[in-house]
């Protein structure tokens, strides 16, 4: 049996996390089927792609020493088809890309797995990722460091790393042939919300009915929660630690709320960005058309479409802002009290095992045994025999 | 200029080319490689995959560093490129050696965040997509650092650890003083090997306290490189932010906390000591514990703590945090070895980012007046405290971490990337 396989290796915002989400969810009954998604844990391959690429990551790197041998152990050992995902890895460099080849075995299949979706809705989906991982740059200034030719700024690199669809490829298959790279394309808005796993899980050989997504999703934010997320980052990131800021704003107030709410104006392009942005999407499709990958959906899915109105969060209305601001401030007292009530039945636990023990060394044979060792201190013939007690229990107790 | 498009055979012999003249020790810059030359003509060993202008950069960086290591000791009017051969050799960085450091380099991936993949500026016709090229020799230092930082993080974990050496065993002299100091961490550790050195005893039963001060920068510089010895990863500017985002300086530099700690104590004296440099708070604390003054130097190269830094945050990932202290220690033994290295080095002081500046001034200003008021016995200004006045970026000069990057490279491969 040919050991294939499939290495997904981005792009983020490409539904990725849903993909990952059913992999990890329904991975024994995969494995029964004959696929590998070899995860204990849900990030399993975010750590093993910081571990490959030694990229730092709020100090969750530190989580991930050894993560990438262990992960290509596994699927080096296993017969059938191995499934790795992880939009990050769209950014390693020619050195990692080889040595992640090497690691995964000279006899096994390689597929490189790529997924795309039009530039004009990456963009403001990047800033967006961006400022729930504690960026503070305005949306303006975060576009003039993608336009930047030289890429000079450290959000222009990380976001053609990642976004950068025929330099991502050309890094990732130089050494694979075409047949086996497949670009998934992201389909237009509109769509049937199933088309894109169905994509998917015709590559990977799953059943797109059986292993249906659930309802995890990475939801977007509107243009006045994206402001208040920015500013709040402004003031936290030199004073909140990064699990406290995972926990509380991004999951809590990002995810579980702030992105649920209804009305607000979604992020888009301004004109001339838009114009860019779609002059150099319309490029990208150009030369992919001429590589011959095995392209899984259509190649005009990733042509952008025509600009929608554009709200800027660098200066949006400040009274939709306050709203979206007071929204966070409730949730955040809830939490606090929440919290709180947690803290107080956990000081009731604290108290009732206290007593516990205070009843426990108030016993007559408690206070016996510490008169006992409080004159083993002074008498050499209670030390004596305490010893001999000990010895004879078998184990020594410092309590007694 | 534009670089060279995928599959660009004239490119990818010239790049072979290169890394081959660089292997073997090479110096040309690209700029000056010949692109039709005998050079281009051979056939060079094929690297896979192509380096870029980074690693490319980096391994001319290293044998330049190396031959002028070699050239140091050779004198005018003598075989210049025959000694300083000998001299490589000597060192285990004859031709072959490097060659070895070099495919370590070429093997390394830069680690992090950063330029991807640069390519060498070539006249065809343009790449379209991906890093544009950049001329290596223009190439920001950041870039050389990250990958010699990876480069480091790959060879130090084989160099065998040097035990510190220690002090010789004082004489246990009658008339030895107990103290106990507290402070500016760099300074402190400094006065106190001088005080241990003449026999007098650090310890905790009725000492005498001395607390040294330095101005804030000065403090704070000490602290930033005692945490990254330890394995903290930290900017200088992020750490200035945090201490004025808690509002107060970290406890071991926070000298007023710290005398109204140990304030009071029976039979534990108190004095504080204030001093803009490390011999002027030597010459106090020998003053005030009736000590011998032996002259101590300022110490702390900002840029090796720049370096550690950059190398702790590789080494938890990739060797364990349990290992991160070891490493940066193994590396500051390697870069310690030869402190006239140090000494010939301007080695420019670090200075409050221009940020923080007014935050610097206000808690100096406070704890001067704190430490007046208070009663203590204090010893020097308490307005040295304040920090210097400056227009300067307040930033590690890179250059110099590079510098530092690139001779720990030179310096680890003999011992440990050979094996």
């Amino acid at each position: 049996m040919t050991r294939r396989v499939l290495l997904h290796v981005g792009a983020p915002k490409t539904g990725t996390s849903f993909v990952q989400d059913i992999l990890f969810t329904h991975r024994e009954a995969l494995r029964d089927r004959g696929i590998l998604y070899a995860a204990d844990r849900h990030d399993a391959h975010f750590l093993a792609a910081l571990d490959l690429m030694e990229l730092p990551w709020g100090g969750l790197e530190r989580e991930a020493g050894g993560a990438w041998e262990r992960l290509a152990a596994q699927v080096r050992e296993w017969p059938g088809t191995a499934i790795i995902s992880h939009e990050i890895f769209g950014t390693a460099s020619r050195v990692q890309v080889a040595h992640a080849l090497d690691s995964l075995g000279d006899e096994a299949e390689i597929h490189i797995v790529f997924s795309a979706r039009d530039l004009v809705r990456q963009i403001p989906a990047e800033w967006q990722e961006n400022i729930k991982h504690r960026r503070t740059k305005e949306y303006g200034e975060f576009l003039d460091h993608l336009r930047d030719e030289q890429r000079s700024s450290e959000v222009a690199q990380w976001f053609w790393g990642v976004q950068e669809v025929p330099d991502v490829l050309d890094r990732w298959a130089e050494s694979i042939h075409r047949d086996r790279v497949h670009l998934i394309t992201v389909p237009p808005m509109g769509s049937s919300p199933t088309l894109l796993w169905e994509r998917f899980a015709g590559l990977f050989g799953i059943d797109p009915v059986e292993f249906a997504p659930t309802d995890r999703a990475n939801p977007s934010l509107g243009v006045p929660e994206s402001a208040v997320i920015r500013r709040l980052n402004e003031r936290l990131n030199d004073v909140l630690p990064n699990h406290h800021y995972r926990r509380f704003v991004r999951e809590l107030l990002v995810h579980r709320n702030l992105s649920r709410r209804p009305g607000s104006a979604r992020l888009s392009l301004p004109e001339d960005a838009h114009r860019w942005a779609s002059d150099l999407g319309r490029s990208w499709v150009s030369e992919l058309a001429l590589r011959g990958y095995d392209v899984v959906g259509e190649l005009d899915d990733l042509v952008p479409g025509t600009a929608e109105p554009f709200t800027d969060p660098d200066s949006c209305d400040e009274r939709l802002v306050a709203d979206a601001a007071i929204d966070a401030l409730a949730i955040m007292t809830n939490e606090a009290a929440r919290l709180r009530d947690v803290e107080i039945e956990l000081h009731g636990v604290i108290e009732d095992l206290m007593g516990q023990l205070d009843r426990f060394h108030s016993a007559r044979t408690y206070k016996a045994r510490e008169r006992v060792v409080a004159m083993s201190r002074t008498n050499l013939l209670v030390r004596g025999g305490l010893s001999v007690y000990r010895r004879l229990r078998g184990k020594n107790s410092r309590s007694t | 200029m534009a670089s060279a498009s995928a599959g660009d055979t004239s490119y990818e012999h010239a790049v072979q080319g290169w890394a081959a003249h660089l292997r073997a020790g090479g110096t040309t810059p690209w700029s000056a490689w010949p692109r039709s030359s005998a050079a281009e003509r051979r056939d060079p060993p094929r690297l896979r995959p192509l380096p870029d202008a980074i690693h490319l950069e980096l391994v001319r960086r290293i044998n330049l560093a190396a031959e002028r290591d070699a050239g140091g000791l050779v004198g005018a009017g003598l075989d210049a490129r025959g000694l300083a051969a000998r001299e490589l050799d000597a060192r285990g960085l004859d031709g072959g050696g490097l060659a070895g450091l070099a495919d370590r380099v070429f093997a390394t991936a830069a680690p992090g965040r950063g330029l991807l993949d640069v390519p060498l500026p070539w006249p065809t016709a343009p790449r379209r997509f991906g890093t544009p090229a950049v001329d290596p020799s223009e190439l920001p230092d950041e870039e050389l650092i990250r990958l010699a930082v990876g480069v480091l993080a790959h060879l130090l974990p084989d160099v065998p650890r040097q035990m510190p050496q220690e002090l010789p065993s004082p004489w246990p002299a009658p008339w030895r003083r107990r103290f106990r100091l507290h402070g500016a961490p760099s300074t402190v550790a400094a006065v106190r090997r001088s005080l241990l050195a003449q026999g007098h005893v650090e310890t905790d039963w009725r000492p005498t306290h001395v607390v040294i001060a330095r101005p804030v920068e000065v403090m704070m510089a000490e602290h930033w490189s005692a945490a990254v010895r330890n394995g903290g990863i930290l900017k200088w500017s992020t750490t200035w932010r945090r201490a004025e985002a808690a509002g107060r300086l970290p406890a071991a530099i926070d000298v007023t906390a710290t005398a109204h700690r140990l304030q009071g104590r029976r039979r534990e004296p108190l004095h504080l000591v204030i001093a803009r440099d490390a011999d002027g708070a030597a010459a106090l604390v020998a003053h005030v514990l009736r000590a011998r003054h032996a002259e101590i130097l300022s110490s702390g190269d900002a840029a090796l703590s720049d370096l550690l830094r950059r190398l702790n945050r590789l080494t938890a990932l990739a060797h364990g945090p349990g290992r991160v202290r070891d490493l940066a220690g193994t590396l500051v033994a390697l870069l310690d070895e030869d402190p006239a290295d140090a000494a010939t080095h301007d080695v420019a002081m670090l200075v409050t980012p221009p940020a923080s500046l007014p935050w610097a001034r206000e808690v100096a200003a406070t704890a001067a007046v704190d430490l007046r008021c208070a009663g203590y016995a204090v010893h020097g200004d308490p307005d040295a405290l304040a920090p210097t006045e400056h227009r300067l970026p307040g930033n590690v000069d890179r250059e110099r971490t590079l510098e530092l990057a690139v001779a720990a490279c030179l310096r680890t491969w003999p011992l440990g990337g050979k094996r």
